[in-house]
């Protein structure tokens, strides 16, 4: 097991830059308009804006630490976690969307990476796989809360901005299907070399 | 006679020249107006509503048979081309086509409240025109001795000058946010029985062009202004209306499942080591 996540640690330093320097945010936003001009990476670098103290902090702390577990137990997909995610979660809201001018914040790919980590959990820990399954239903009730309009679940944004449950409910369903596409992949090149 | 004394307003001998317009300023800041509004720091709230209207032309003129031109249905056509070209900006909600009725000659920023409070809008686009017929009697025209020559021979030369210009206000705070001109220029000739028709057909596309040249030049303008929005905050304040902006956020609910995960981790690592 590695110890350092070098991705994570970069994408969490410029989370923090984005804050730090307005100038850099307006670069990096999401934002719609100028996406359909052409600005196409900020289909990626959306996810590094944040519009508040404590939105920042909750969710650079909660992709810290996903992030670092994706990295440091060298989970298969995490390269299309890091790579494809944020871009796919970006692609989901510009079509899903389309009233949403501005997004920003990281939990959508939190949400994908741990909906990663909890799926590997799942299939490697055997009897001891319950973190895995606990990960994966508080997210399910928590996602579900949100999207039927209750008050977000222990979420908060900061005003005036509102929840993009479609970021998360995207991140997770790219994970599924990413998780699925690997195991899938990882079979076939096992049986090929193992013939039986 | 009588005829001709009517319309002295809008005909001068000889050479001859023909005048409508409407004036922003005099909408805005009627003469006789006492203590006139000084401009706020507009506080911009996006997404914006925003109105569309013609400036009202003014009370004590002499009615001009070319005004007939512009019609109120025709203000609003025109004024259409302007939304479909605005309605797209993500910041922008809605675009609201304000009929002419609404706006009193010389009503001020009082008739422009008034029009906020009924529509909703923020800020206002107003439309005002300048538009100048020349029409001068060519070489050709000596061809109107004869019967025939006055219904075929074009020699009536006409000039028809249009400036139209746009000027947006957040009502609010009374300031001017950016502002942007459209002008053509048509030429075209005429017999001395059909002048009328012709010079109403070259009212219509001198108003045509003239606008889709206005809306060329609000585009570049709206883009400097966000630019300046960007850079001189102090000036403008910007603040974003619920659902205009969304975030990803984890909350203490997704930090928890991601620390849960964690721990369990750091957990497994322990036993295994030991």
């Amino acid at each position: 097991m590695k110890r350092l996540p070098p991705v994570t640690l970069v994408v969490c330093a410029l989370a923090l830059a984005a804050w730090f320097l307005p100038a850099l945010a307006e670069w990096l936003v999401y934002d719609r308009e100028f996406i359909l001009r052409g600005e196409f990476w900020r289909l990626f670098t959306g996810h590094l804006v944040h519009f508040s103290r404590s939105h920042l902090a909750l969710d650079v702390g909660a992709f810290f630490t996903v992030g670092w577990l994706l990295e440091t137990r060298s989970i298969a997909p995490r390269w299309l976690m890091f790579g494809m995610a944020p871009g796919v979660i970006g692609l989901a809201l510009l079509f899903g969307d389309p009233a949403m001018a501005r997004y920003g914040g990281l939990s959508g790919w939190s949400v994908a990476a741990l909906v990663c980590v909890a799926l590997d959990w799942i299939k490697r820990a055997g009897p001891a796989r319950a973190p895995g399954w606990i990960a994966l239903a508080g997210l399910a009730i928590k996602t579900l809360g949100e999207w039927q309009g209750a008050s977000p679940v222990f979420a908060s944004v900061g005003s005036p901005a509102r929840l993009a449950v479609l970021a998360h409910v995207s991140g997770a369903l790219f994970a599924f299907a990413a998780t699925g596409w690997t195991r899938r992949r990882s079979a076939a090149l096992i049986n090929r070399e193992n013939p039986a | 006679m009588a005829a001709l004394a009517v319309i002295s307003g809008c005909l001068s001998p000889g050479d001859r020249s023909r005048r409508h317009s409407s004036s922003l300023v005099n909408y805005l800041y009627p003469k006789g107006m006492e203590h006139p509004d000084k401009p706020a720091i507009p506080t911009l709230s996006l997404p914006l509503t925003v109105g569309v209207a013609w400036v009202p032309e003014g009370t004590n003129r002499p009615a001009c048979p070319m005004e007939q031109w512009l019609s109120e249905e025709r203000k609003m056509k025109l004024m259409d081309t302007m939304v479909l070209h605005f309605k797209s900006h993500e910041f922008v909600k809605s675009i609201e086509v304000i009929p002419s009725a609404y706006l009193t000659p010389a009503g001020g920023f009082a008739n422009l409240d008034q029009i906020r409070a009924m529509y909703g809008v923020d800020v206002i686009a107003l439309v005002s025109y300048d538009q100048v017929q020349f029409t001068s009697e060519g070489l050709l025209s000596f061809a109107y001795w004869t019967v025939v020559g006055a219904y075929v021979v074009q020699g009536e030369r006409n000039d028809t000058q249009t400036m139209v210009d746009t000027a947006v206000y957040d009502i609010a705070s009374r300031k001017l946010l950016f502002r942007a001109p459209g002008t053509s220029r048509v030429k075209a000739s005429a017999t001395p029985v059909n002048l009328g028709e012709q010079l109403r057909r070259d009212a219509g596309r001198g108003f045509h062009e003239a606008t889709t040249n206005m809306v060329a030049n609000l585009q570049t303008e709206l883009a400097r202004f966000r630019e300046r929005v960007k850079q001189s905050p102090e000036e403008f304040k910007v603040v974003h209306k619920p659902g205009y902006t969304g975030a990803g956020g984890t909350g203490l609910g997704g930090l928890a499942l991601a620390v849960l995960l964690g721990a369990a981790a750091l957990r497994g690592r322990r036993i295994s080591r030991a």
